[in-house]
């Protein structure tokens, strides 16, 4: 009872009206639900994906990962081992000083045609401990790296918090090309906090050109205007509410990109952005439904590569919040999940269990002893042991009975939501669903952290490490835990998380963070559902898909397929 | 229909009920309209006792078509028969594994309870308001027509939109809103009847001969200025049963997976480019239907008034 003329119709009506015009040769067409809101990496907009995306294509680190494998779809995967130079050409480590050496690629040009140098990387770092901006990515990654000096003596308000937002010698410039950072102890993190985009480096004569008396870091020009970098792509065109165009910088360092233009369209509606890409009018469609993407990989002039990245889904559960806050009610929780009947049909099978606290292919992540199956059985013997014999007393928490989760996000989250409801109404747990905006889902989220039970899946820490992941979910949210929207607590993670940061040696770095991710799935501190495989939709002329720990699209990557 | 002109007490004249139920009976549209309204008020009450799947269930079968109609005799008898372990999906399956036809025969519990529930409630208060502001003409009436024009300037779905969104999405929250949106309506209507009426003879000969004016307002002038309401009455229920689709299509009804159809066909909508029509399409012929349903049978109605 298919009627494919009807669907023929909405395919070609969709990418009608909404994309006529929109490319031209040599032009890569993107359509996502968002685009950049900001482009200040310490602004507002900073823990928006879109933000990454925007900063990632414009700005460049010092070091990133090298390629690693390339995995059976053909997506060319990392290497979390082992790092290259990018800005920084080669590097050299003192261990007696814990002072890092990089020696800068000379040549560099950036987009207003400044040439890459010192005075670039020691600005970047002056305006991260500066903490102006509305959100101190900069400054944050600066301490988990464990780079002198950035403490939370910044956030003083008397004059010596002036005096500590001041860079002082932790980065100097020795000459043109080369500069020293000094850690106040050794750090495993300092290379892979370097990779992501909250320390890519600036353009120090074209940010200091915009910069005024109020805003002596240009974080408004940052934001609303331009990030001027020396990364592969230059800002074109920026409309807010509907595209963002990069034109390609010839002057890359590392070779001109292959297209000449990226348009990045805005198109909210998933199912919009699969028309349009059937139709052959876009070439890269992001952030689809699994649904969406299985229905693509059978049609033809499409291809959906897929890899295990960073995704995951899991519950929140409130450690503040009764029932939650009795580990037997989370177990019941746990072992009510369905996660086959999850993986199989939410996900078609692009997914697996998640068997952890971190994502698997993190290096650091050790798989707890304690796992917890479905067991509908169990999960009833729990519910009884916490008090609620058949989910008698669940009715004292009306509030607390329900799945919260991002309504915009119906398509992609609903059917695990209805199937996870069925489930814990089958043990006895009365659960209702609350689909919520996104902007309220991310406040009750990131700052009020007051959602009893949330299903998400957009967690993911871009830090590739299982220490840098526990310490943005797990550790006390006062104490650094930023993510930690479950109010979980526990001092002897806490104190055993920051002893590991700066542990030298490998061996009790490995087995303290063993220890750690043992606890935290003893104690439930989430319910982890599964792994899902972050996918890309593309049409069969462009090829060079990368995994990147951002999930962002690194538009460099791509080019036309011979 | 009623003497007009007569005297307090005194016997309305009868209606010509034989007459009147033998044009009901030749109006096919009316009859089938009958049919729609008795069918979504059966289904409001029994709809989840009689579906034959769980409507908040899901079943596992994901995105399943409808099977082909030809096939439908034989899977009905295997059905009937007892043939079969599990009865088909008859309109399919949507993406959470629901079964569509046993959502769509629920749904009419939410969405009559809602549009019911907030025309009624819309009915009694606005018929009643109107009736004071037609019968007792002061500051104070009139400070109550101008709140009801002001309620009346804003597009109907876009206050009801405010309003769940400021209340809450339950369904009491969902039924006042609707009330109140369609209050003014039912004002203004009585108040022109209720002026209309009350310049009559028999208002003033109530009046000399001592009854009070809340008793001549209550006995007399209300029930000869009901018409226009109870007509109106028919035509609101099936703009809140699209109201009510319409606020939950834009997420501010009732919460998924509540079976209601307007969630039905926001959710549905989604998979129409990837080809399956089936989980808002069903749910959106329940909606025409019934509202057309609604339509006739208040067409019929204020025909018939207008020709007696």
């Amino acid at each position: 009872m298919h009627i494919s003329w009807l669907h023929r119709l909405l395919v070609a009506f969709v990418a009608a009206i909404g994309m006529a015009g929109a490319a031209q040769a040599k032009d890569l067409l993107v359509l996502a639900d968002d685009i950049p809101a900001g482009l200040d990496y310490d602004g507002p907009t900073a823990s928006l994906i879109p933000t990454y995306g925007g900063i990632a294509n414009l700005l460049e680190p010092l070091v990133y990962y090298a390629p690693g494998e390339v995995n059976e779809e053909g997506v060319q995967l990392l290497d979390f081992d082992k790092f290259e130079g990018r800005l920084a050409e080669s590097w050299t480590y003192d261990p007696e000083t814990f002072t890092w050496t990089f020696t800068l690629r000379q040549g560099v040009k950036g987009c207003n045609g400044a040439t890459f140098n010192a005075d670039d990387v020691v600005y970047t770092f002056a305006r991260a401990k500066s903490v102006s901006g509305a959100a101190p990515i900069g400054w944050f990654l600066s301490n988990v790296g464990s780079i002198d000096g950035f403490t939370p003596a910044v956030f003083a308000q008397d004059e010596s918090g002036a005096a500590a937002r001041t860079l002082g010698d932790e980065v100097r410039k020795i000459d043109d090309y080369t500069v020293q950072i000094r850690q106040s102890g050794p750090n495993q993190l300092f290379l892979r906090v370097l990779t992501i985009f909250g320390l890519y480096i600036y353009d120090k004569e074209t940010m200091e050109a915009n910069a005024t008396e109020e805003d002596p870091w240009s974080h408004t020009y940052n934001n609303n205007v331009n990030a001027p970098g020396f990364g592969p792509w230059c800002l074109d065109d920026w409309d807010k509410g509907a595209g963002f165009t990069v034109k390609a910088n010839p002057d890359y360092y590392l070779g001109a990109p292959a297209y000449d233009r990226v348009v990045l369209r805005k198109v909210p509606q998933s199912a919009n952005r699969v028309a349009i890409l059937q139709s052959g009018r876009a070439q890269i469609a992001e952030r689809l439904t699994p649904k969406e993407y299985d229905s693509l990989s059978k049609m033809d002039g499409v291809k959906v590569v897929s890899a295990y990245g960073n995704e995951n889904l899991f519950l929140y559960v409130n450690y503040q919040v009764p029932p939650y806050d009795n580990l037997a009610m989370r177990k019941a929780l746990a072992h009510a999940v369905p996660y086959d009947k999850i993986i199989s049909t939410s996900y078609f099978g692009k997914a697996r269990k998640w068997p952890g606290m971190i994502p698997t292919t993190y290096p650091g992540y050790h798989e707890a002893s304690v796992q917890y199956a479905e067991d509908a059985e169990k999960a009833r013997a729990y519910l009884a042991e916490a008090g609620y014999p058949e989910g008698q007393g669940l009715e004292a928490f009306p509030d607390a009975l329900r799945i919260t989760y991002i309504a915009e996000k119906e398509s992609a989250l609903g059917p695990t939501a209805t199937v996870l409801q069925t489930a814990l109404r089958d043990v006895g747990i009365p659960m209702e669903l609350d689909p919520i905006p996104q902007t309220q889902y991310g406040e009750r989220e990131l700052v009020k952290k007051d959602m009893p039970l949330g299903l998400t899946d957009h967690v993911k820490p871009i830090g590739v490490d299982a220490a840098y992941g526990i310490l943005l979910s797990y550790v006390t949210a006062a104490k650094g835990g930023i993510m930690n929207a479950m109010n979980y607590s526990n001092e002897a993670v806490d104190n055993a998380l920051f002893a590991t940061l700066n542990e030298a040696d490998d061996a009790k770095r490995t087995a303290t963070l063993v220890d750690i991710q043992e606890t935290l799935m003893e104690e439930l501190a989430m319910v982890p559902i599964l792994e899902y495989k972050t996918h890309w939709a593309t049409s069969a002329d462009v090829t060079g898909v990368v995994w990147h720990p951002d999930n962002a699209l690194h538009y460099y990557d791509f080019r036309p397929a011979e | 229909m009623t003497d007009l002109t007569g005297a307090p007490g005194a016997a309305l004249p009868a209606v010509d009920r034989r007459g009147l139920l033998a044009r009901l009976r030749s109006d096919r549209f009316f009859l089938v309209g009958v049919v729609i309204v008795f069918l979504s008020l059966f289904l409001a009450a029994f709809g989840p006792l009689i579906s034959p799947y769980d409507p908040l269930r899901s079943t596992g079968e994901i995105s399943t078509p409808p099977p082909p109609i030809e096939t439908w005799p034989r899977l009905l008898y295997e059905t009937v028969s007892g043939q079969r372990e599990a009865p088909p999906h008859w309109f399919g399956t949507d993406q959470s594994g629901l079964d569509v036809f046993s959502r769509v025969i629920s749904a009419p519990r939410a969405d009559m309870t809602i549009a019911l529930g907030g025309a009624l409630i819309s009915l009694v208060i606005g018929t009643f308001l109107g009736l004071l502001a037609g019968f007792y003409r002061n500051w104070a009436t009139e400070f109550m027509m101008r709140i009801s024009d002001v309620l009346q300037s804003f597009p109907v779905f876009i206050t009801a939109m405010i309003l769940v969104a400021l209340s809450g999405r339950q369904t009491g929250n969902l039924v006042l809103a609707l009330a109140l949106v369609y209050t003014p309506i039912f004002v203004r209507l009585t108040r022109a009847e209720v002026m209309a009426q009350s310049s009559r003879g028999y208002v003033q000969a109530a009046l000399a001969v001592g009854n009070s004016r809340w008793t001549i307002a209550i006995k007399h002038v209300l029930p000869n200025s009901l018409v226009p309401s109870l007509v109106q009455m028919s035509v609101t229920v099936g703009f809140a049963i699209i109201l009510t689709a319409g606020l939950s299509f834009v997420g501010a009804g009732v919460r998924p997976p509540t079976p209601e159809w307007g969630s039905m066909i926001s959710i549905g909508a989604q998979q129409l480019i990837l080809g399956e029509w089936w989980p808002s399409v069903f749910p959106g012929v329940a909606i025409s239907l019934t509202v057309l349903g609604y339509a006739f049978v208040g067409h019929t109605i204020e025909a018939e008034f207008r020709e007696t």
